[in-house]
């Protein structure tokens, strides 16, 4: 199949939208055409093959409509909401009220010049799966963080799948100016299959602290492709904090720029795959200015034939001096079948820094299981008490709040079932 | 104030690579240029049997199918494979030297002035020296002692003329014409190199050695080694390398194949001091070598350990296939990269056997300007349950110009492996160099002992003498950048 000619097949099927959106999903179209997709010859698909998420039955298709949101979703009634139901803003589920943050769709001017220059910069370097982002993109957020404000509650943005055979595009940015702070939640689910992409990009302007994690809870059908860019300057901060538990072949890369002194960045995830269930994540930090930071732990617990690729990067540019710079991947394996592959990977161009990664794949540890089982627990008990420690360990980076209580108990509901 | 050991020193720095003369032998050389006749030439000047030719002119029509690689983390000019001659040996060939007595006393000279006289050398430590001069092997010693217990070492040329058997047996078994760029172009072009057979059960009674050395202007070097180690026997052999100072860049293609059977351990040591260009990064080796060993048997053994201080450009990842059932394959590295030197170096373990382990110990130093790269897969396949690996690969940077990079690959197969995978960068630590500083040592010594100490698991796996000659290479090929 030719993927590329499928697509710009298929453009014409797109509903209809603000002309500066028109603009740049043209723009974005030729580009995916010049581009096409990565091939497996790309050592960053070296793992995932773009085949695995495309098809021919993938395309537009109008937007479902939902009457209330899904279980599992973790926010709480009075907390800031945007939802988008197949791509689509939903105003009836959404409450975009925010004390000291601006919650509003990506359409939501009809005319933003401002807006459209930056999706058009930005789609000018897309190739492959982020072109197509942009060519099929409908909809998606702008979450704007007042200077100086610390906005105590969660913004959430619910994005939620149905159909079958649904390419959904989805487009967030999220701007925490000076000095303020917050938490953004993202969240993915749904029914149905198709492809999902959803791109998010992230400014953490001076001083500034955000907390962003991104859940990709999708039905085991769905292909996910994400990725999240952020850039933070001076004395910025960023927890970047990505769970996968669902969707069928999913990919998320997160790439930050730490553009300015004293930026730091803790980015860590967890992925937890079973049946045949696939799951990439690719990292990338860039240390482009001295005395940054940045930490990483990023685990997988894969059972049945699911297999987990990690690949992380660090960079650290010429002149960056006075780095530190820490990467662990950790890999439990809980079946015979499952698969691991990682690629912990340093590239660094200064000498005055301390950077080191670890990688270990294994299973369970003999001893503490033996200790569990000496004092009366039973395999599967002690099993569970292991693996929830294990995942545990990731999600308790984040400070106690009742969001890390939820996440924590979708995680170990994950691993009960 | 100048005291007479700086002078000596200051002497020394000027006289830059201690080991760069070049040796006045008439060379006995085929023009330059790469066709089937120059593959033909070699093969009818060698005198080699036709099965030898074929396998040859095989090689060569793959390796014209191919393009040179670019994925790995070095920028170089590329070799114009036209330009280069694929044959030059020691003009006296028709009438090879039998005994060292009738060896050009010019060669001998050159070993002298490399730290081996031979004779004595071979009866101090012990080891038999298969020298390789050029292309064509000058002398082979102790070989008489080594026939009674029925090894073989002696040069390749010779294994293909009296072992024909063996070598068609093994030749390409670990490293097929197919396998790359390099390796098909050896393929074709070899010019000569070791061979070693230890038989069923026997323990080799001394280290067997082999001295590189590349001497004629414009000539690729193009070895090809080949151990094998029959069921429970042992060997361990060293490699070591220099060569004299040359404008132009040479570049040097060598392919090593080991094949442990049943219960056999092969430990193989390589100390690479090739010509790394001058201060500006201007000439130098390319060392583009393939380095592989298959553990064919149960419970074999196989171990690499480098010292890598030499040449421009390297590029080169001893590796281990892990067939037999809990063989264990061994990787100890030292690389050391100055001025404009880049290194492109790592290994490859694949676990196909059950029970199978490996060990990966790399330590990069990165000074000046130089650049160093470690790149490394470990494979545990589906079959291989119970199977274990443990990597740590460490960078130490001294200066500002120079990089270090670190790109492992780990695919793990079944859930009853267990692997760990370590790494670190960082500089030499202010403290570490104060307290030396302190205690009176200058910053150079200083400087030193830390790289030493940095080194020193590798170096504890090195044969002895090996070892010492390997912590003075690092200490010349540091000098000038401290300070």
């Amino acid at each position: 199949m030719d993927a590329t000619q499928h697509f710009s097949d298929v453009h014409g099927a797109l509903p209809p939208a603000v002309p500066w959106l028109t603009q740049v999903r043209l723009q974005a179209l030729a580009q995916l055409t010049a581009s096409g997709f990565p091939t497996n010859k790309d050592e960053a698909w070296k793992y995932t093959r773009a085949s695995w998420v495309l098809s021919e039955d993938l395309g537009p298709q109008p937007a479902g409509a939902l009457s209330a949101l899904p279980a599992n979703v973790l926010v709480d009634p009075d907390q800031p909401l945007i939802v988008l139901v197949d791509g689509q803003f939903d105003a009836s589920l959404s409450r975009l009220d925010a004390d000291g943050a601006g919650v509003r769709p990506l359409t939501a001017k009809v005319d933003d010049p401002g807006l459209g220059d930056r999706m058009a910069l930005a789609v000018s370097n897309g190739q492959g799966f982020d072109a197509l982002n942009a060519a099929f993109l409908t909809d998606g957020a702008i979450i704007e963080i007042a200077p100086s404000s610390d906005v105590s509650q969660p913004i959430h943005v619910v994005h939620v799948n149905t159909g079958a055979g649904r390419l959904s595009a989805t487009r967030v940015l999220i701007l925490a100016k000076a000095n303020s702070r917050a938490t953004v939640v993202e969240h993915f689910m749904g029914t149905g299959s198709g492809l999902r992409s959803a791109n998010t990009e992230i400014i953490v302007q001076h001083n500034a602290q955000l907390t962003h994690i991104r859940v990709q809870d999708e039905s085991a059908e769905t292909h996910h492709v994400g990725r999240v860019s952020a850039t933070l300057l001076r004395d910025a901060r960023l927890h970047q904090l990505s769970v996968a538990l669902g969707g069928k072949v999913s990919r998320v890369d997160v790439s930050i720029d730490l553009d300015q002194a004293g930026a730091e960045v803790r980015m860590d995830g967890l992925y937890m795959g079973r049946n045949a269930q696939h799951m990439d994540h690719h990292t990338f930090v860039r240390h482009s200015a001295p005395h940054t930071n940045s930490h990483e732990l990023y685990k997988g617990i894969l059972d049945d034939k699911a297999r987990g690729v990690f690949t992380g990067q660090v960079f650290v540019a010429k002149d960056s001096q006075k780095i530190a710079s820490s990467q662990s991947n950790h890999n439990l394996l809980l079946s015979d079948d499952a698969v691991a592959n990682t690629r912990p990977q340093l590239q660094i161009f200064a000498d005055d820094v301390q950077c080191a990664h670890g990688a270990t794949i294994g299973r369970t540890d003999p001893e503490r299981m033996f200790y569990l089982r000496s004092r009366g627990l039973s395999r599967a008990q002690a099993t569970q008490l292991l693996t929830v420690a294990f995942a545990n360990d990731v999600l308790f980076k984040l400070p106690e709040s009742p969001l890390r209580d939820k996440l924590a108990a979708r995680v170990a509901g994950w691993l009960e079932t | 104030m100048t005291q007479p050991t700086e002078v000596e020193k200051l002497v020394n720095e000027h006289q830059e690579y201690k080991y760069g003369f070049v040796t006045d032998v008439e060379s006995e050389g085929l023009p330059p240029g790469l066709t089937e006749d120059t593959v033909r030439w070699i093969s009818n000047h060698k005198e080699e049997p036709e099965w030898m030719l074929d396998y040859r002119l095989k090689a060569f029509r793959h390796w014209l199918t191919l393009t040179e690689p670019e994925w790995q983390h070095v920028t170089y000019t590329k070799t114009d494979y036209q330009s280069i001659s694929y044959w030059s040996a020691p003009k006296k060939d028709s009438d090879k030297p039998q005994s060292l007595d009738e060896v050009d006393p010019e060669i001998l000279e050159t070993f002298e002035e490399l730290g081996i006289p031979l004779h004595e050398r071979a009866a101090l430590a012990g080891a038999a020296v298969d020298a390789v001069f050029d292309s064509v092997s000058v002398a082979t010693t102790f070989k008489g002692k080594l026939n009674e217990m029925g090894i073989i070492f002696c040069s390749f040329g010779e294994a293909v003329k009296e072992h024909p058997e063996l070598i068609r047996q093994y030749l390409g078994s670990v490293v097929p014409i197919q396998d790359n760029f390099f390796a098909a172009l050896n393929a074709a072009v070899f010019s000569d190199g070791s061979f070693v057979f230890i038989p069923k059960g026997v323990r080799c009674p001394m280290e067997l050695s082999t001295y590189f050395r590349i001497n004629a202007a414009n000539t690729g070097q193009f070895e090809r080694t080949l151990i094998v180690a029959e069921e429970g026997s042992n060997v361990s052999y060293l490699e070591g390398c220099t060569a004299p100072v040359r404008k132009e860049n040479q570049l040097h293609a060598a392919v090593v194949e080991l094949v442990a059977h049943t219960d056999a351990k092969i430990k193989y040591s390589t100390v690479q001091n090739w010509y790394p260009g001058d201060k500006n990064g201007v000439g130098g080796i390319y060392n583009f070598v393939t380095k592989r060993g298959k553990c064919l048997g149960d419970r074999s053994h196989i171990s690499w350990t480098q010292v890598e201080t030499g040449s421009a450009v390297t590029w080169k990842y001893p590796s281990c296939i892990l067939l037999g059932e809990g063989s264990v394959g061994e990787f100890y590295s030292v690389a050391l990269t100055n001025n404009y030197q880049q290194a492109d170096t790592g290994t490859k373990m694949i676990h196909v056997g059950k029970n199978t382990s490996s060990t990966i110990i790399s330590k990069g130093i990165s000074a000046g300007k130089g650049q160093q790269t470690y790149r490394g897969l470990v494979q545990i396949n589906k079959g291989a349950t119970g199977a274990r690996n443990y990597t740590q690969c460490d960078s130490l940077l001294i200066g500002d110009g120079c990089g270090a990079h670190t790109f492992p690959y780990v695919d793990v197969r079944n859930g009853s492996s267990t692997l760990e995978h370590e790494a670190s960068t960082s500089k030499i630590g202010e403290d570490q160099l104060f307290y030396c500083r302190q205690r009176g040592l200058s910053e150079e010594d200083a400087v030193n002992m830390i790289v030493n100490g940095f080194c020193r698991e590798v170096f504890k796996e090195l044969p002895m003498e090996f070892a010492v000659e390997a912590r003075k290479l690092l200490e010349v090929s540091l000098e000038g950048a401290v300070g």
